[in-house]
């Protein structure tokens, strides 16, 4: 690993430090006493209490934060956990450890995600470029009708529009039953994407199944990161058009797909990666809610079960997953900006 | 001999605005015609025009156009021969190599493009032309990035570009314009050698008289979006027709000669400005009624060509 990237690694300790505090108060602040959802309704006051006290909620704010964070040290007693030694907690509700939850559940909304991305600059960035190309023509007003409509179109209300179209009116894709068939058996797997993990295992029809559920939140989630990302492609592509080198590539016999794919996209291309990277911690949010519409069983879903049940283990780790994804998602973007533009110099 | 490029009656309007009102212009083969002009005159879209490159919202129209025989009036035709059959040096080299890729791979980009050359052929024609335009460590150029090369270098590297698809002619928009005049003097040195080794013809667009003097064959001397005199170089120094052209040349003598700069009256007009017949009456010295009123003749003496009423010789015969 370079020195850069070491040192950006190092960089980030300090500012999780400052994430777990906040995500630790923000949970308390929350309405709903966790020890009272965890007991039921007909529970009486003396089990709720006992519960508190074995959940240590009954201790004071400072040494809960201490105990999650260093673990049963801070109570002078011997004995691990605590997040430096990488235990987030045992979840309230699930009574497993948070990050074994978490890192079941991950998969999944890493291939949520990332298809949701890969459509999203898919679409993007050859529209962007082409809108730009034949500037006040049809294909731009069209961009401009989807950049709108992006903006305006909250992507879990865009998931229930999607379902009803093409699951209950068409029927042409599979229901909200989460990343495979019922009865399908999930593919056995070194990587827990069901489609790569059944296409390195053969099973065509575990594959097939699997693409035809992720269909629908790919789009939910990725179509409202088309806008920005079109609109700045469209923008950044102007500029590159008017530019002196791209005269003199026109003037040296470049047109077409090689001038506008090659040429200008490259030039392009930074804007647009850095508002990919601020996208991603958008859609990391927006997983939340087009989980919970599609019963996509990963984080954003077990996020906001957490929420629910007040599980304040499990809320903090999700917060600190998500603090850590964005930070480096934004260390994979300024390093990728440094390979598409040999100008900027990362130091 | 007939001509490569022959121009006839070429008019642009941009966004309504005349720029250029009947330009005429011909390059011969193995030539360098030189075009000179103030700022505004009309140089630049002379060639843009010859290779469909005006900016949107222009208007061109030609009276004819033809190159190497074939009708240049199709856009489609001009926009083929770019670099193919017309090579192109522009005007501020840093600037216009692509700033993301490296030189080599641009250059052997363009000889894939134009030559149809595999990856590795492309590569070592890259390398030779690199070191015909005399780099003299054409590996190092070859891995360079724009940035890290000077403004003289990037311009070697635009003009091996230029040469790339072996054009007949190479059009070269002032070639050296923010170099330093030490680089100036190289870069157009090489861009008269190259010309003749390579067996092209050569069309240099400058405000810089002193440049014209050093590399061209012929002179075009344009002035409010038309060709006003045209002639051998040595003619136009000696004793151009056109008052203008004289004006321009005696004042480029006197700069070099260390005398005090004399300007030319008056202004060059905008385009959509109400011209006169003769457009540069209201500046010239030798003006007189008729050059207000009636369109320039076409004058022919002393192996030059001007429209003016009144030029600047005592033989000249109109035609």
């Amino acid at each position: 690993m370079s020195p850069y990237v070491i040192r950006r690694l190092i960089a980030l300790i300090p500012i999780l430090i400052g994430v777990t505090l906040l995500a630790f108060l923000v949970s308390r602040a929350l309405p709903g006493d966790p020890a009272r959802l965890y007991a039921g309704i007909q529970a009486s006051d003396a089990q709720v209490e006992a519960i508190r006290e074995r959940l240590g909620l009954n201790q004071p704010l400072y040494q809960q934060y201490c105990v999650y964070m260093i673990g049963q040290t801070c109570l002078g007693e011997s004995g691990g956990g605590g997040l430096i030694r990488g235990d987030l907690g045992e979840s309230i509700r699930t009574g497993f450890s948070v990050a074994d939850d978490i890192t079941a559940r991950l998969p999944a909304t890493i291939e949520m995600v990332g298809a949701g991305m890969l459509f999203a600059l898919a679409a993007a960035l050859p529209l962007g470029v082409w809108a730009a190309v034949r500037r006040g023509k049809l294909i731009d007003r069209f961009c401009r009708f989807i950049s709108t409509l992006g903006v305006a179109v909250p992507d879990f209300w865009l998931a229930l529009i999607l379902m009803l179209i093409f699951f209950v009116f068409l029927g042409w894709l599979p229901g909200p039953v989460g990343r495979l068939d019922i009865k399908a058996i999930p593919p056995d797997g070194p990587t827990g994407f069901y489609t790569i993990d059944s296409l390195i295992r053969g099973q065509w029809e575990t594959f097939r199944n699997a693409v035809s559920h992720l269909i629908l939140p790919m789009i939910a989630i990725g179509f409202p990161a088309v806008a920005p990302i079109l609109r700045l492609t469209r923008n950044a592509t102007l500029s590159v058009l008017n530019s002196d080198y791209i005269a003199f590539g026109r003037a040296s016999g470049l047109r077409g797909p090689p001038l506008y794919l090659k040429y200008v996209l490259r030039n392009a291309l930074p804007g647009a990666v850095t508002m990919t990277g601020l996208i991603v911690g958008y859609m990391i949010g927006g997983a939340v809610l087009v989980e919970r519409v599609f019963s996509w069983p990963g984080v954003g879903l077990y996020a906001f079960a957490s929420l629910q049940a007040n599980d304040y283990p499990a809320i903090q780790g999700f917060v600190l997953l998500s603090a850590v994804t964005y930070m480096l998602v934004f260390l994979v973007v300024d390093l990728v900006q440094s390979v598409i533009d040999p100008r900027v110099r990362l130091k | 001999m007939s001509a490569l490029l022959e121009l006839r009656g070429l008019e642009v309007e941009i966004q309504g605005l005349p720029i250029l009102r009947g330009v005429d212009i011909e390059v011969m083969p193995g030539e360098i015609l030189g075009v000179v002009g103030e700022t505004g005159a009309g140089k630049s879209m002379t060639a843009r025009a010859v290779l469909d490159l005006l900016p949107a919202g222009s208007a061109v129209s030609f009276r004819s156009c033809s190159f190497g025989g074939q009708d240049f009036i199709p856009v489609k035709a001009r926009q083929e021969a770019r670099g193919h059959r017309i090579g192109f040096v522009p005007q501020r080299p840093r600037g216009s190599l692509n700033p993301v890729f490296r030189v080599g791979h641009q250059l052997s980009d363009a000889l894939r493009r134009l030559r149809g050359l595999g990856r590795r052929a492309a590569k070592k024609e890259a390398l030779d032309l690199l070191r015909s335009v005399r780099i003299t460590d054409p590996e190092r150029v070859y891995r360079s990035f724009p940035y890290e090369l000077s403004g003289g270098m990037c311009q070697r590297v635009c003009i091996a570009v230029a040469l790339a698809g072996e054009p007949e002619l190479i059009i070269a928009d002032e070639p050296t314009t923010g170099l330093d005049v030490t680089i100036q003097a190289e870069i157009l040195r090489l861009f008269g050698d190259l010309i003749s080794e390579h067996n092209t013809a050569g069309m240099l667009i400058t405000h810089d008289l002193g440049v014209v003097a050093d590399v061209c064959d012929r002179v075009a001397v344009m002035y409010a979006g038309r060709v006003v005199n045209t002639g051998t170089t040595a003619e136009i120094y000696r004793e151009a027709l056109h008052p203008y052209a004289n004006r321009l040349v005696s004042i480029a003598a006197s700069l070099d000669s260390g005398g005090a700069p004399r300007e030319i009256p008056g202004r060059v007009p905008n385009p959509g400005d109400d011209l006169a017949s003769c457009a540069f009456a209201p500046r010239c010295f030798r003006a007189e009624s008729d050059c207000f009123e009636q369109e320039p003749p076409l004058v022919d003496a002393e192996g030059q060509l001007a429209f003016c009423h009144h030029p600047l010789t005592s033989e000249a015969v109109s035609r």
